[in-house]
């Protein structure tokens, strides 16, 4: 009743009901299970890292210098309050971005989602991948340190190489090399650009989504295209039902970019591709230091430097014309002929079915692209800039390939004999994550086994070991998961339910309240310089906590 | 609502509610001292050029006959903040007499392509020997006593034998940077990119006391401008000191 009179006095006050508006706007209402975890909603959270980039971001714009960059990132980091969390949150908030793109396009392949009615939200997708990279990759040059001169200068080299237009793309993307002033501002512009861009399109894939709706579960669609939610009245309001799990979502995914390189930053030692400070000055005796600072890319462009590797030098193609920079080459092969496969897949595979075991090799596809991340990128972090031969390179990667492509035909041929219970889920997800290690597994005992053979070390030695162990688990988990497969019976799995008392979620929120307030009240006077990082805990924490509190309010008032 | 919430206790609820909104509003407030407090402007650092006199290490005003010409040692004062090394060199010539720097100065080119005069040395007429850089190498930021004064005649290590080091040169041991100090500190050698700033001096003839008073070429390496990003000298004065 109160309630009611309250929302009176606001329609009286402003002439409006607020609560209708709120479920007035074009968000669709969604079915409770969606509600329950977080895979309905990665590209929800992909949006929050984004809200956070464009907001750091633009407060670390007030002080960037073009003509300075790295001065006056360290300036930044030294001397102004908050300075350097918000640049490493920045940083962090920009990997989250890039690993959740890729959650999302995996989860929303692997389910099909990518068929009709869905196949140009899932173009505008693949197209947003690329331009999540692209922006990563300006970013990461910017503050000029040697990680980001080495990047920059990588990309340079590749503009420019690349036949007839090659001057005139490097201009546009890098400037004319005069100065400091002009690299740095053109990579200033275009990581700006690019973010509009990605905000632009983005709003094109949202409403997309919106009068898509999200993809109901396999059991609701059947494993059938079209899946699609009706909305019924069956189906809760989206104010405050689904409002309040936004919220909940917005503070954890936040709370852990703020948490997770604060934490970072008070390890000693982290390696420079993690390190979520910049590296130092490009011209100073340290940045000369290979082991401290070997010629690396971003993390999340390991994949394509090690492919660099197998193309070295430049390399004549069609005869009577000037050979081709390896580089090139290897960008157009290891990450073009990927991209151009998403881009393509809602015309390859336009059948009706969305069950994974039913698309076999698209399926196999998919499980080898992540393999294939993973593989190249850790081989680029071990052995950076060391050529390989492309017949052993194909042959590291065919390999896996092959496994995967037969073992997903064996896996749909049982599943289509009805020898795989669909019940059997569990078991095959782990049966799965099991493959996929022991693949990983065996190429990293191979590798190191390799070099402890040619030179022994302990360093060596303790990684072969390791590799060793962690495959033998692997492939007692892939014999394990693969003759549970052929077990008649499996104790179905009681959906668990975490209900806690309406009395239990009161004081447990009210002692949550309590050690948020105590965290805030310890760190919110740290010296914002050199106590920020803590302060980056503390709030990452409360953060959390809010999010936490969220969470048991819809546990007891909504049910869900 | 919908069904499942009428058996939900109104206090309690309501206390949820205010939970829920306080633990929020906790989170929001340390985003919003954080962001506000990195918004705001620090306000360390001079809004115009201080006019110091320079001490020597006694405390007492430097007279021009007490700078030797062509030390051995190096001499430097802080200007214009504090923490921010700056070269005093008396050039001489090869035989040990003050160098007078009354030529009209070449323009010295800085890598933004634009242009700036240094004026003269600074001394009594006839001897305008006096100079002021600041000491940070442009190239990577090394300081002294890797980047100091070779007086003429006397060898750069690896670079320059005695008789190539006819004027007087400041070379940076780090990575090679050789700069003009009787031409403005102009780039005489890479890998910088940048002469080193100049720091003006006024001469008094009739006291022989020596004053710094502004500055002009590229900012100071290291800093975002050459006023700001330190905090100014607590005394009216700029004392120097002697390494080596």
């Amino acid at each position: 009743m109160e309630n009611q009179d309250k929302k009176g006095m606001t329609e009286k006050l402003l002439g409006i009901n607020p609560v209708s508006l709120l479920n007035e706007m074009p968000v669709k209402k969604n079915p409770t299970y969606m509600r329950k975890g977080f895979l309905y909603w990665t590209g929800a959270m992909i949006m929050v890292a984004f809200v956070y980039q464009i907001v750091t971001g633009l407060m670390l714009l007030l002080y960037y210098n073009p003509a300075h960059p790295y001065t006056s990132t360290e300036y930044l980091i030294n001397n102004i309050p908050y300075g350097a969390l918000i640049n490493a949150t920045h940083l962090y908030g920009a990997f989250a971005m890039v690993v959740l793109v890729y959650v999302h396009l995996f989860r929303n392949y692997f389910v099909g989602a990518y068929k009709r009615p869905r196949q140009l939200q899932w173009l505008t997708g693949v197209i947003l991948l690329a331009l999540t990279i692209g922006v990563c990759f300006f970013g990461y040059s910017m503050p000029g340190d040697i990680l980001g001169y080495d990047a920059s200068q990588v990309g340079m080299g590749m503009a420019f190489n690349t036949p007839i237009i090659g001057t005139s793309i490097a201009t546009i993307l890098f400037g004319n090399a005069a100065n400091t002033a002009s690299l740095y501002s053109r990579l200033l512009g275009w990581h700006i650009i690019l973010a509009l861009l990605i905000g632009m399109l983005f709003g094109l894939h949202f409403f997309m989504a919106e009068s898509n709706n999200i993809m109901p579960s396999g059991k609701e669609s059947k494993h059938r295209a079209p899946a699609i939610v009706k909305e019924d009245s069956t189906m809760k309001a989206w104010y405050p039902y689904n409002m309040a799990f936004m919220i909940q979502l917005s503070l954890f995914v936040v709370g852990f970019i703020i948490l997770i390189p604060s934490i970072v930053a008070l390890i000693p030692n982290v390696p420079s591709l993690f390190s979520p400070f910049p590296g130092p000055w490009r011209h100073s005796p340290l940045a000369e230091n290979a082991i401290l600072y070997p010629d690396y890319p971003p993390w999340f462009l390991l994949f394509v430097y090690k492919a660099v590797d197998f193309f070295p030098g430049f390399i004549s193609i069609i005869p009577g014309f000037p050979p081709i920079y390896g580089g090139l080459i290897a960008t157009a092969v290891f990450g073009g002929i990927p991209l151009v496969y998403f881009l393509l897949v809602p015309f390859i595979d336009r059948s009706d079915d969305l069950h994974p075991l039913k698309r076999p090799i698209i399926t196999a596809l998919g499980i080898y692209f992540i393999i294939y991340l993973v593989i190249l990128s850790v081989w680029g972090a071990m052995t950076p800039g060391v050529a390989v031969p492309l017949q052993y390179a194909v042959a590291v990667l065919l390999v896996p390939l092959v496994i995967v492509v037969l073992g997903m035909l064996l896996i749909s041929k049982l599943y289509r004999d009805g020898k795989l219970d669909i019940t059997y889920d569990r078991v095959m997800t782990s049966y799965f994550i099991f493959l996929v290690l022991l693949i990983v597994g065996v190429f990293a005992l191979a590798l190191n086994f390799a070099s402890f053979m040619t030179y022994s070390s302990v360093g060596n030695m303790i990684n072969s070991l390791a590799a060793g162990i962690a495959t033998s688990f692997a492939a007692i988990g892939v014999a394990r998961t693969s003759s549970m497969n052929n077990i008649e019976k499996i104790v179905p799995r009681k959906p668990t339910v975490y209900h806690i008392s309406e009395q239990s979620a009161t004081i447990l929120s009210a002692i949550l309240l309590v050690i948020s307030v105590a965290i805030m009240f310890l760190v919110i006077n740290l010296n914002p310089i050199s106590g920020q990082m803590v302060f980056g805990v503390g709030i990452g924490v409360d953060f959390i906590i809010a999010g936490v509190i969220i969470r048991l309010y819809r546990q007891v008032a909504y049910n869900e | 609502m919908d069904g499942g919430e009428e058996s939900f206790d109104k206090g309690r609820r309501n206390f949820l509610k205010i939970v829920m909104v306080a633990s929020v509003g906790v989170a929001a407030i340390g985003m919003m001292k954080g962001g506000i407090s990195e918004m705001i402007a620090p306000t360390l650092g001079l809004t115009s050029f201080p006019s110091l006199t320079i001490y020597d290490t006694t405390g007492k005003p430097l007279l021009y006959e007490n700078l030797q010409v062509n030390s051995s040692s190096i001499v430097l004062f802080e200007y214009p903040l504090s923490g921010d090394p700056t070269f005093l060199i008396n050039l001489g010539d090869t035989s040990g007499k003050p160098l007078d720097i009354t030529v009209p100065p070449k323009p010295v080119s800085i890598e933004l392509g634009t242009t700036y005069t240094y004026p003269t040395g600074v001394g009594p007429t006839g001897s305008q020997s006096v100079v002021a850089f600041s000491a940070i190498c442009q190239h990577a930021g090394c300081v002294p006593p890797s980047i100091h004064y070779y007086p003429p005649g006397t060898p750069v290590p690896g670079y320059y034998s005695g008789s190539v080091n006819t004027v007087g040169l400041i070379h940076c041991s780090c990575h090679g940077s050789t700069y003009e100090p009787a031409n403005g500190a102009a780039v005489k050698n890479g890998p910088t990119q940048n002469p080193l700033p100049g720091v003006f001096l006024k001469y008094d003839s009739s006291t022989h006391q020596l004053t710094a008073y502004k500055m002009t070429g590229p900012v100071i390496f290291g800093k975002p401008s050459d006023l700001t990003g330190g905090s100014p000298l607590s005394t009216p004065y700029t004392k120097i000191s002697i390494i080596g």
